[in-house]
């Protein structure tokens, strides 16, 4: 998985696409044990187009397809993973992008949100499976408190994480 | 919870903690080969029951 990553440093290093960083399960996985999931959840910030105020993912899939990568639905196959490149949709996405963190995966730079910043995205979300992610970044022992309840604060998340924690006990 | 039950689950809790612990690099190289193993289970296509279970309005 790290050619993804290093192949994602060069789109940045390009210019094709701005800051970049891995979030989704893939991004929780930097954090928690393994555990299975399919696709590649890379979150971008988009250089304006050309002459415009628009904002387009063509040059992302431009580029990736020159080089032998192929579209599958909203995904770009690379490497066999499918990926899909994400502009930040909320100010709380927008926030983990500004405060993602680099790591190291196999000699390869990679930046990846926070634990607390992806917790804080799966309590706004809030489907069942982003709840049993958030008990497992409890369980880990992966958050600050801190951090995570002064996210949680700023975003108005803090009624969701006193109903989350009514209905998940301490693990 | 029986004695058994709480016995197993802080067996896997203790599981998942290692694991977490190991480099990113091996975290994900087990992803893929998890992928690579959840592949081989799917091609095996299990026989669907004639009458499946539906989530209905009550």
């Amino acid at each position: 998985m790290e050619k993804i990553f290093a192949l994602i440093n060069q789109m940045e290093a390009d210019g094709v696409i701005g800051r970049y960083a891995i979030g989704g399960a893939i991004g929780s996985i930097f954090w928690l044990e393994p555990f299975t999931t399919m696709d590649v959840d890379v979150f971008v910030n988009l250089p304006p187009s050309a002459g415009g105020a628009l904002l387009s993912l063509s040059p992302i899939y431009d580029y990736l397809l020159a080089r032998g990568c192929e579209t599958r639905g909203q995904f770009i196959i690379i490497e066999g993973w499918a990926v899909e490149f994400v502009p930040p949709g909320t100010r709380l996405v927008e926030e983990a992008l500004t405060a993602a963190v680099v790591r190291d995966v196999n000699g390869v730079p990679t930046r990846v949100f926070t634990g607390e910043h992806l917790a804080a995205i799966c309590l706004q979300v809030g489907r069942a499976r982003d709840h049993d992610r958030v008990s497992r970044f409890i369980e880990q022992g992966a958050l600050d408190a801190e951090k995570f309840e002064d996210i949680l604060h700023r975003h108005g998340l803090l009624e969701k994480w006193v109903k989350f924690q009514q209905n998940y006990p301490q693990p | 919870m029986t004695e058994l039950m709480r016995r197993i689950i802080e067996s896997k809790r203790a599981c998942r903690q290692e694991l977490a612990t190991l480099p990113v690099g091996e975290k994900l190289r087990l992803v893929e080969q998890m992928i690579a193993d959840t592949r081989a289970i799917t091609a095996t296509q299990p026989p669907k029951p004639a009458n499946p279970v539906r989530i209905g309005r009550v």
